[in-house]
């Protein structure tokens, strides 16, 4: 397989599911807007799930990395050197030989559209569409996610499950490795001097190559 | 061509296995391009196909998989691109002099656009380059095998076609596990354009292992007349000591020889991981069988990049809705004008859940570059539907650029008797593999039938003569003004019958139209349309919104064999039913409970009008405020806390208390306002930018009284205490999201400590825990936007009454 080489994609088709959305806003048990009760909230919602598909562009980055074994704490690899460190690491790497980068982003327009609506007084519409936003960068991420693993399966490996910077022993601090590495600047994603990506709504991760048997 | 499709009627042919894995075992690295190998150890290639012909296959594939410009350019090879591929038939034809040569053509390496950076034209022109190589080297025919994506097929077909002549084409695709190519398409999909492409062979190859194959050869077969050529996998791969192998046996591979057969296979091969061991089995397994005869009537179709929509007799009506067009509606011009996709996507995303089964996009404004923007509407509305598209353009150019973007085969709107229309719109419709819609017009309008049934023979005629058989027609019959003439469209409906009988070609309409310049116009596009449906018509042009059409669609499906058992009728009506049933009465209403109601269930639209409508009454502002709103937004808090409400009842209920509060507060003011319940100075600290949950609990806690200064999002830690010593603050009320930006609240706390400062500290946000708050020191920590008001209350009551805290 190609290693170091980005790959990007562009244009990813979605839909967006309600029965997720609700469970972004942590809504239990309820699968369908027609079950919402109150009308307005309702229409709330619909009304978000509707605009947000004007506003969403669904793009997505992946670069993979050769392993080169374990040495304490760290994964060695020539080429992504020391980002992949840590207990957690060590535990979802340690049987890998290869390891992917990735990164998918729903773009700016949604964000900016809740900027605008929150600020013109309009919050129940600004957190129905957050809270899709919300829902629909990991989204994305499953996308990508599905490329990455058609990508490991052809070549005989299991793939490992996805891990976030920020998570577990992980830090954020390595988010601007994870970005440059994955070559997340590709989808228009950049970092804050606090390690948050812009577009808000976007996802950066790790997935392992893991050997079979 | 002839020779080896006749060949197929009598006898399943036997296609080669694996090149790769038997040039490893030949000394080929691992990860190292085999068809370098071409050049570099020619004897191994050749070697390869003499065991393969001596195995007992009937065509061996040459050993250029990856010889394409991309391919080889990771080994930087590219430069070899024509000898690789010349001397791959050389070594074929040396090492199995008796069999066919197929010259082989695998993926690109790199994803398509729309979703990858490979251009249409550019990934034809890639192709193209190979298949010609393969070609002037003297191929007996070509196979284009292991796309998984039909953009990219779509584009190898297509280069194929320009070069190959007479010589036979296999395209084959990869399905997974579930019976569906990587970007989603089904094998009826993936039939419907590969014919429409006109390909001479459909493959389904590599994939899970033969297996879940079988199923895939099944629907190929049922969705077509052409031949069909079974590569399976020796299984799935499994990567041992960094070597990629297969692990089924030959026998468990070979076994399914016969399944496929019976499927109705009429070439059947290996794909990775086979030997000339597990052909010479297959080979054994199947005797010289003959293939299954199939007899097969083919319905006109046209497909999504992932479904097909089938129209004929028999088939669901299709309701092509007619929104996307800029026709009379002003905005929607405006918004094409600005390059703007959003208008168009919401009505593609209504239609489609209005029940539409197809969508006609037509982007014609003036002084837009159509060919552009229609390119553009077709990437936007793939990303946001899984309907087939109707692309519609006065214009050959926007039609092209359209079709280039869209992997499925598109229905084009449309073509009509005019020489110069056909002249020009023929080959596009051709060369892109799209099914037409043919307008009974010439250089007029003809009233009889008579004279349009002339047209649609014209039309045919010339679409054989160019290569477009009939089955990708279908005839728009003209729905004429009926006011402006009452007989032209009494003549359709006879069009429509006599096109169907005549030719055997589907039908449709445009609906709205007829009506135009009468009153009741639904009643009279409703009588039309089922008059129509009476003589045949296949599918219509609509407005999808209009009840009338959807009911009179399905109503006369009923009497023309479109809705077997009823079943979409009475579904339809049963949801129906439904949605128009009445809510419980629940008697008459005070206008406070009104009020009350509209809180909690989150009524911003009416809280306006109610609280103006109470204040006329003679209400009293502070009492409504007290004694209707606090406790409707109290009781949403109970349920909340009872797990029966969730934060987006909280929210809206938040935001429609504020815009009843909003009306009231004039009055409040003037009469000293709200007591205040505390002053909360409330930011989300600096370096961080997430706003809404903390612009939630500013709403909240305005509501239940308390003054809230919101210094908004990325605050300094210096512009929060200015703000709090100035506003002589309670409570410090600080949000961040981030690992990162969440020791700004230790700063905080700690500089409230340090300097035995008059606030209390609250938290909050989504990586915030009630351990952080103890660890930093902070006053209160709240887990959601639900917390906010009690623990406010709390911090103000240890402020107010130090003596009662806990």
């Amino acid at each position: 397989m190609l290693t170091n080489k980005a790959t990007v994609l562009d244009n990813l088709p979605f839909t967006i599911e309600p029965e997720r959305v609700l469970r972004e806003m942590r809504v239990p048990r309820i699968k369908t807007i027609e079950e919402i009760e109150e009308k307005p909230l309702a229409e709330s919602v619909k009304g978000a799930i509707d605009k947000a598909y004007g506003l969403i562009h669904g793009r997505g980055v992946f670069t993979t990395f050769r392993l080169n074994g374990v040495d304490g704490n760290t994964i060695l690899s020539d080429d992504a050197g020391s980002l992949f460190k840590g207990a957690n690491m060590v535990k979802l790497l340690g049987g890998c030989d290869f390891a992917t980068l990735m990164a998918a982003t729903i773009g700016p327009d949604l964000e900016n559209e809740v900027e605008r609506i929150q600020k013109a007084g309009e919050l129940t519409d600004a957190y129905a569409l957050e809270m899709v936003g919300g829902w629909m960068a990991d989204y994305m991420a499953d996308k990508v996610d599905e490329f990455v693993e058609r990508a490991v399966e052809k070549a005989g490996y299991k793939r490992t499950m996805r891990f976030s910077p920020g998570y577990g022993d992980w830090s954020l601090d390595n988010q601007p490795e994870t970005i440059r590495l994955s070559q997340a600047g590709k989808i228009g994603i950049t970092l804050t001097q606090t390690n948050i990506m812009m577009p808000r709504k976007s996802v950066s991760a790790v997935i392992g190559w893991e050997r079979m048997g | 061509m002839t020779n080896l499709l006749d060949t197929l009627n009598s006898k399943i042919m036997i296609l080669d296995g694996s090149m790769g894995a038997l040039l490893q075992g030949r000394g080929l690295p691992y990860g190292y391009a085999p068809d370098l190998w071409n050049l570099e150890k020619p004897g191994a290639v050749k070697d390869v196909h003499a065991q393969y012909a001596g195995a007992g296959s009937d065509i061996v594939l040459t050993n250029t998989f990856g010889a394409s410009r991309l391919r080889l350019a990771e080994y930087n090879a590219q430069n070899d691109l024509k000898q690789i591929n010349r001397i791959a038939v050389k070594l074929a034809r040396q090492g199995a002099p008796d069999c066919l040569v197929a010259g082989d053509v695998g993926p690109l390496g790199a994803i398509m656009a729309p979703t990858g950076s490979i251009g249409f034209d550019e990934g034809v022109a890639i192709f193209k380059e190979q298949i010609e190589a393969l070609i002037s080297a003297g191929v007996d025919l070509i196979i284009i095998e292991t796309m998984f994506d039909l953009m990219e097929i779509k584009a190898a077909v297509v280069a194929a076609n320009e070069v190959r002549g007479q010589t036979p084409l296999i395209a084959s695709m990869t399905f997974s596990a579930d019976g569906v190519t990587d970007t989603g398409a089904d094998p009826v999909t993936a039939v419907s354009v590969l014919e429409g492409l006109g390909v001479d062979i459909i493959g389904v190859n590599c994939s899970t292992g033969p297996e879940p194959m079988v199923a895939v050869v099944e629907s190929i077969a049922a969705a077509t007349s052409l031949p069909i050529a079974v590569e399976p996998n020796a299984g799935l791969p499994v990567n041992r000591g960094g070597v990629t192998i297969f692990e089924t046996p030959m026998e468990k591979v070979a076994e399914y020889a016969i399944p496929f057969a019976h499927a109705g296979a009429n070439i059947i091969g290996g794909c990775c991981g086979t030997t000339p061991d597990y052909i010479r089995m297959i080979k054994d397994h199947l005797k010289d069988r003959r293939p299954r005869e199939r007899k097969f009537e083919r319905a006109m179709s046209f497909t999504s990049g992932m479904g097909t929509v089938q129209v004929g007799d028999g088939w669901p009506f299709v309701k092509i809705g007619e929104k996307i067009n800029p026709s009379g509606r002003k905005a929607f011009a405006e918004a094409i004008k600005q390059g703007r996709m959003d208008m168009i996507i919401a009505d593609a995303r209504k239609q489609y859940e209005a029940g539409a089964l197809a969508l006609d996009v037509n982007v014609g404004v003036p002084l837009v570059d159509e060919a552009q923007m229609m390119k553009k509407a077709v990437i936007a509305l793939q990303n946001v539907v899984p309907l087939p598209l109707v692309i519609d353009s006065s214009y050959a150019s926007a039609l092209e650029e359209g079709l280039k973007v869209y992997p499925g085969r598109a229905l084009v709107n449309s073509i009509n008797g005019e020489q110069e229309r056909l002249e020009e719109v023929a080959p596009v419709i051709k060369k892109y593999g799209a099914s037409v819609i043919a307008l009974l017009t010439g250089d007029d309008i003809p009233e009889l039938a008579c004279d349009r049934l002339k047209i649609a023979e014209k039309i045919l005629i010339y679409l054989e003569d160019h290569g477009i058989p009939k089955d990708r027609v279908i005839f728009d019959c003209l729905a004429l003004v009926v006011s402006a003439m009452q007989d032209g469209a009494r003549q359709t409906v006879e069009t429509i019958r006599e096109v169907k009988r005549q030719f055997g070609c589907p039908t449709i309409a445009g609906v709205s139209n007829v009506s135009f310049g009468l009153p009741d116009r639904k009643a009279i596009n409703s009588a039309f349309l089922s008059m129509a449906m009476g003589a045949g018509l296949d599918a219509a042009i609509v407005n999808p919104y209009d009840e009338s059409i959807n009911r009179t669609v399905a109503a006369s499906s009923l009497f023309c064999g479109r809705d077997p058992q009823c079943r979409v009728y009475i579904d339809m009506m049963e949801e129906k039913e439904e949605a128009d049933s009445p809510k419980k009465d629940t008697g008459p209403k005070t206008i406070t409970d009104k009020i009350g109601d509209a809180i909690i269930e989150g009524d911003k639209g009416s809280i306006v009008s109610l609280t103006n409508q109470a204040l006329a009454e003679g209400q009293d502002a502070m009492s409504l405020f007290t004694d209707t709103m606090t406790p409707s937004i109290r009781r949403l808090g109970n349920l909340f806390a009872q797990r029966k409400k969730f934060i987006p009842h909280l929210v809206a209920a938040a935001d429609t208390m504020k815009r009843g509060v909003a009306v009231l507060d004039p009055i409040l003011k003037s009469s000293g306002g709200i007591k205040n319940r505390g002053t909360i100075v409330f930011a989300t600290v600096k370096g961080d930018i997430h706003d809404i949950g903390k612009g939630i609990c500013v709403i909240m806690l305005a509501n239940y009284g308390f003054n809230v200064i919101d210094l908004g999002k990325n605050v300094p830690a210096e512009e929060i205490f200015t703000a709090a010593k100035q506003n002589n603050a309670d409570i410090i009320g600080l949000s961040a999201l981030m690992t990162t930006t969440m020791m700004q609240m230790k700063i905080i706390s700690d500089e409230v400590a340090k300097n035995r400062l008059p606030y209390k500290v609250m938290i909050g946000g989504a990586v915030v825990t009630s351990t952080f708050a103890d660890e930093i020191g902070a006053d209160a920590y709240g887990k959601d936007v639900g917390d906010v008001v009690d623990i406010t209350t709390e911090l103000i009551e240890e402020i107010r009454n130090p003596a009662n805290k806990q």
